[in-house]
């Protein structure tokens, strides 16, 4: 099979998973015992209010018609309206996931940045006690809550240092760039208005450096024991056998092949990194689809929640898809099926 | 082999942008030491609030109703009436110059002051009150409504209800009698903040009253007027130089949203903030002796209680049952240890500072005296009831969580076993609105500063809200709100609210806790800093010392 | 004891299993050494710093920290052994069928594995919490059924390799069932890189745990849960800083360990790693 009827299939097959998502999601939020209309008219509204609105909205209707009017919608490409902020919920994820996007990839880059270091300091030394301190360090992130690292991280850096910016994207004196893709620092940067970039970035750097450290351990982890796999292969024992330094032997050959397993789990990190959002996103007050995603699930923003776990999963998958093809590229030896 | 090599250099070249962020984030100045570009406001000019304003669902007068927008509407429109700071029973005018009622508190006539503009430059006229009206009881699921729709003014009568007899005059009908008292403390109120009628008009689509375009603009005459809102992120205010009380000295107000109470109070320790509300009890203990910082403190016109179903649990059903829960409670200890001065004791629904107020201590802990109840009510033994309650702080700044688990602790003393049960409040709002609460652990605060506003949901059951949550349909108790609604405040009606809070106390399904006290902590640089309940931070009498 | 030796040489190995034995021990004797009732508040003992009386402080209602990261000990082995064990039983029994059945099983199996795998796993467990209401056993189902799909994945691959290897193939030859060639030799070699997860998965669950707690999802007051613990210290984080932070010292030390185990497990159980 060639590389564009495995996407295809693939493609296909998101369809069916994200079509089931959907189901589930519906199912789940009409078990969830709470009135979705209180989001909107608020708990002191009379009852007969509360009532009428939920006729209004359809939610008396049963199930199946309710998901078949959703799905008419979704298929024409409606999100549907949120029922506690009365705006449409494509607008509102719009908004959203910009800046969770924009964190969930800056923190890539520092467990990235962190993990793969890491991973070769481990694998070189391995047993040793550089390995010891490389694992501890990469591990330390993945051991703690991470709303705890966030908190202390602020008190430390923030208040007592003054090194760092405080919650939020930019500070108040900064004019937020004009929007094109919603991202801060990046519309900063192709806007060129510097201030707000330079403003951005550091606001950035904290949030980013809290949840990327909470997913370096895993790419450290893989790449320590796949490095340690190819350090034995024959091709690496050929390299040394034919003198050349160790260094290049690592990082010129074994890296690499090592390299093709931990793409697969940088993959799987990107998912952790979106589930650690929801609570970095509280502390640093970063307005992400994180806090969005977890009220909107405690109000049963019907609509709403369908917006978000539908993003989540299609983002989900399709960074398994780029992983796979990726992978696929990395080593000849796979065969697209 | 070239393929992978590509991959590794796009890895460096992650990483070295992640070292050209680093490294470029150390020439910017953390804080806020930069210089505002030309045509802005400085941060000498600016009050800068760490606050939690998530909640707030549209900036339109009409319809906010959650705490932040409600604040955000009192900052940008002015009402016929207000309350002075600290006072809850003698309203001044706002928009109105004076106002008479009727000998039968039936026909109330409003006289405007001249030369109010609104931002816009237009004047304030009886049309735009009118319209005012109308918008407050037309706008379809309008959570705000029912204050005004209690009144007996609803869409289809409100434009022979509500009339301008000339620009400067307006008279308002009642169809039948509401305590006057009542009714000003709701012509106070933010639903019928005036808005200027030619303005939202001009932006009405498809017959929305221009619930869209006030969802994020404003169009008042208050001391403020919204420049920006960016949802869940900040909103900001620059001061209205048409304000008919004068251009206000704090030319720019930011209430920035920071969910979380640590880092609230770390931005108004490195400055960033000049004001954090919402802190803990023991933030803001913490910063009592902090030189740069003040803490200003007022009752909230709220209380903290916890609620007693009469038909879930078989023992609640009995007043003696619920005595012994009454008995058993730590009263004193909650206010002076849990709370640290954030609270004050309070036995009745009427909090301090409202009419009808009493400072009768009913209950003290008196753990022989409960299981003496307990065995009167026929369970000598105790029994198991769930209390529910929800996540996060409650009022006063103290987890819900602890302060449940106090409770927990003082009933096991008498034999009954508590299960905690903490709900995300949407989900312990609509089984309280269900009749499925066994004991519930909330806070109710007032709409308006009327004593109705606590008496009606804690003793009249056909207002079908607290006392009707917990089944409890008290005839005796319905009927002395129901007089004493009716009344101005003499001493009739003191009479009737100092007979409703004694019978409340001796069989009402609540046992009321303590008075939360609303705490600001605020810059030291900033002066004349007034907070009250009802009309929040005073932003617009606020200086600000370099 | 080949195996001995090995871990004896690998000092984080040894490590990981000196931590875990004891929290072990904690979990195990360490209730009967709590000098406190570890769910009774003592409105007399708010906030006290650590000190003789309480070594590691006391939290806002007056209970002893140290009384309760005991007591919390056994909450936390509990937990994450229900969890991997619940996990990982239905995980592997899903991914054994898809990968043994193959064809049309294999592939519903493994789209529904899909499902949960791109469903935003706190989304569901909020969901999945809410109505059941919010509980530590409730907290421990809806982590549960967000965590099974890895170990779906990942048996399904142990058996799809071992399923074209000699053994197999003979037992296959020689007439066995395919129940008992299953269960004889499948099983037992696919059952190791799903410890090694499941040892690593141990501290990772308690971290889920914690951040449900944060969203209100998680054990109820009074229970000593660690997680909740930290997330309920945060309010006192730059007042009482021994409230959240010794809570969180026992969860860094309990995922650290697992961690150190889990990955010596892997090293021993992967010939081509050792030196």
């Amino acid at each position: 099979m060639g590389l564009w009827s495995y996407i295809l299939r693939r493609l296909a097959l998101m369809v069916l998973v994200l079509f089931g998502v959907t189901a589930i999601t519906f199912v789940l939020t009409h078990v969830v015992p709470v009135n979705p209309v209180l989001a909107l008219v608020g708990d002191r509204a009379p009852q007969e209010l509360v009532d009428k609105v939920y006729r209004e909205l359809g939610l008396d209707k049963p199930l199946w018609t309710q998901y078949g009017i959703y799905m008419e919608n979704l298929l024409q490409g409606n999100l549907g309206t949120s029922i506690a902020s009365q705006r449409p919920v494509a607008e509102d994820l719009a908004r959203y996931l910009p800046a969770t996007m924009e964190l969930a990839l800056a923190a890539m880059l520092v467990a990235i940045f962190l993990g793969v270091p890491a991973g070769i300091v481990s694998a070189v030394y391995h047993n040793r006690w550089p390995d010891h301190v490389a694992r501890i360090l990469a591990l330390g992130g993945v051991s703690l809550p991470v709303f705890f690292v966030a908190l202390v991280f602020l008190a430390v850096f923030y208040v007592k240092l003054g090194w760092m910016p405080g919650p939020g994207q930019l500070s108040s004196y900064v004019v937020p760039p004009p929007r094109i893709t919603g991202m801060v620092v990046l519309d900063a940067l192709l806007t060129a208005h510097w201030t707000a970039f330079w403003n951005g970035l550091h606001h950035l750097i904290m949030p980013a450096s809290v949840l990327g450290w909470s997913s370096a351990g895993i790419i450290a982890r893989m790449l320590r024991s796949s490095l340690l796999e190819v350090l034995h292969a024959d091709y690496v024992r050929t390299a040394r056998a034919k003198g050349l330094p160790e260094r290049t032997v690592i990082l010129g050959h074994a890296l690499r092949n090592a390299l093709i397993p931990t793409v697969t789990v940088i993959g799987l990190a990107f998912g952790g990194l979106l589930q650690g959002a929801v609570l970095t996103e509280t502390i640093f007050a970063w307005p992400g689809i994180g806090r969005y995603a977890t009220l909107s699930v405690t109000q049963i923003d019907v609509p709403a929640v369908l917006g978000v776990t539908l993003v989540a999963a299609l983002i989900y998958s399709l960074v398994n898809l780029l992983v796979d093809i990726s992978y696929a590229y990395l080593d000849p030896r796979i065969h697209y099926g | 082999m070239k393929r992978p090599k590509a991959a590794f250099l796009a890895l460096f070249a992650a990483g070295a942008l992640l070292l050209a962020a680093c490294g470029g984030g150390g020439t910017t100045p953390a804080g806020d030491a930069g210089s505002p570009a030309p045509g802005q406001y400085s941060r000498q000019d600016t009050v800068i609030l760490a606050g939690e304003i998530g909640s707030a669902v549209t900036l339109d007068p009409q319809v906010a109703y959650e705490t932040p927008s409600v604040s955000a509407a009192t900052l940008m429109y002015q009402r016929l009436v207000k309350f002075p700071a600290g006072n809850t029973e003698t309203p001044v005018g706002d928009a109105a110059e004076s106002w008479d009622m009727s000998p039968d508190g039936l026909h109330w006539t409003f006289h405007l002051k001249k030369g109010i503009k609104f931002s816009t430059g237009r004047e304030l006229t009886a049309d735009d009150v009118v319209y005012t009206f109308v918008r407050a009881v037309s706008i379809p699921n309008d959570p705000a409504a029912w204050l005004v729709t209690q009144l007996g003014i609803d869409d289809t009568n409100v434009k022979d209800l509500v009339k301008a007899v000339d620009p400067y005059t307006v008279t308002i009908d009642l169809p039948e009698p509401f305590s006057p008292g009542a009714f000003l403390a709701v012509m106070a109120n933010t639903v019928v903040g005036i808005v200027d009628s030619q303005e939202v008009q001009a932006n009405e689509k498809d017959g929305d009253f221009g619930t869209g375009w006030l969802y994020n603009h404003s169009a008042g005459s208050g001391p403020y007027v919204l420049k920006d809102w960016t949802k869940d992120v900040q909103m900001e205010f620059v001061a209205n130089a048409n304000y008919v009380e004068g251009e206000p000295a704090i030319k720019r107000v930011i209430w920035k949203h920071i969910p979380e109470a640590s880092a609230r109070l770390d931005m108004l320790r490195t400055g960033e903030a000049d004001i954090a509300e919402n802190l803990t009890a023991t933030q803001v203990e913490s910063v009592q002796n902090d030189p740069n910082l003040k803490v200003f403190k007022a009752p909230a016109f709220s209380l903290t209680y916890v609620g007693m179903d009469v038909k879930n649990v078989p023992c609640l059903a009995k007043a003696e049952c619920r005595n012994a829960i009454k008995y058993a409670i730590d009263y004193e200890g909650i206010v002076q240890k849990l709370l640290k001065g954030m609270g004050a004791p309070l036995q009745v629904a009427i909090p301090q500072g409202i009419f009808g107020y009493s400072d009768q201590v009913y209950f003290q802990r008196d753990v022989a005296k409960a299981k003496e109840f307990l065995a009167q009510a026929g369970y000598p033994n105790g029994f198991e009831v769930e209390l529910l309650t929800s996540n996060g702080t409650v009022a006063g700044g103290i987890p819900a969580g602890s302060l449940a688990n106090v409770i927990k602790a003082n009933l096991a003393d008498i034999g009954i076993t508590v299960n905690i049960r903490q709900l995300e409040s949407a989900q312990m709002y609509t089984e309280y609105r269900a009749h499925k609460v066994q004991m519930i652990l909330a806070a109710w605060g007032m709409d308006y500063p009327d004593p109705q506003s606590f008496a009606a949901p804690f003793g009249d059951y056909q207002q079908k809200s607290l006392i009707w949550r917990l089944q409890d349909e008290d005839q005796a108790l319905s009927d002395l709100v129901q007089r004493a609604a009716k009344l101005e405040n003499t001493p009739e009606r003191a009479a009737l609210y100092a007979q409703f809070n004694d019978l409340l106390a001796e069989t009402g399904p609540f046992a009321i806790l303590y008075q939360p006290y609303e705490v600001r902590v605020y810059s030291g640089k900033l002066q004349n800093f007034v907070y009250d309940a009802v009309n929040g931070v005073a932003y617009w009498q606020m200086k600000k010392n370099p | 004891m080949k195996t001995w030796r090995l871990t004896r040489r690998n000092t984080l190995a040894m490590a990981g299993i000196l931590i875990i034995s004891f929290f072990l021990v904690m979990a195990l004797v360490g209730p009967s050494f709590a000098p406190y009732s570890p769910t009774q508040p003592n409105l007399d003992a708010i906030l006290e710093p650590p000190s003789a009386q309480h070594l590691l402080g006391t939290d806002d209602t007056g209970m002893d920290i140290l009384s309760r990261i005991l007591w919390g000990s056994r909450i936390a082995f509990t937990s994450a052994l229900t969890i991997v064990l619940v996990a990982g039983g239905i995980g592997t029994l899903v991914g054994l069928l898809a990968g043994w059945w193959g064809g049309i099983w294999d592939d519903i199996l493994m789209r529904i594995t899909d499902m949960f795998l791109a469903f935003p796993s706190l989304i569901l467990a909020m969901a999945i919490a809410a109505i059941l209401r919010p509980s530590l056993t409730n907290a421990l189902i809806a982590i549960s059924i967000t965590y099974w799909p890895i170990y779906a994945r990942l048996a399904r691959s142990q058996v799809l390799s071992l399923k074209e290897r000699e053994f197999v193939e003979a037992g296959r030859a020689a007439g066995q069932s395919s129940g008992r060639l299953l269960l004889r030799h499948v099983v037992p070699n696919a059952l190791t890189p799903l410890m090694v997860q499941a040892t690593l998965d141990m501290g990772a669950v308690l971290l889920i745990a914690a951040g449900l707690s944060f969203i209100g999802f998680g054990a109820q007051p009074p229970t000593p849960e660690w997680g909740r613990m930290v997330s309920d210290g945060r309010m006192y984080l730059q007042t009482q800083w021994w409230i959240a932070t010794f809570p969180a010292l026992a969860i860094l030390l309990f995922v650290l360990g697992f961690n150190f185990l889990g990955d010596a497990l892997r090293d021993i159980m992967d010939p081509r790693s050792r030196r």
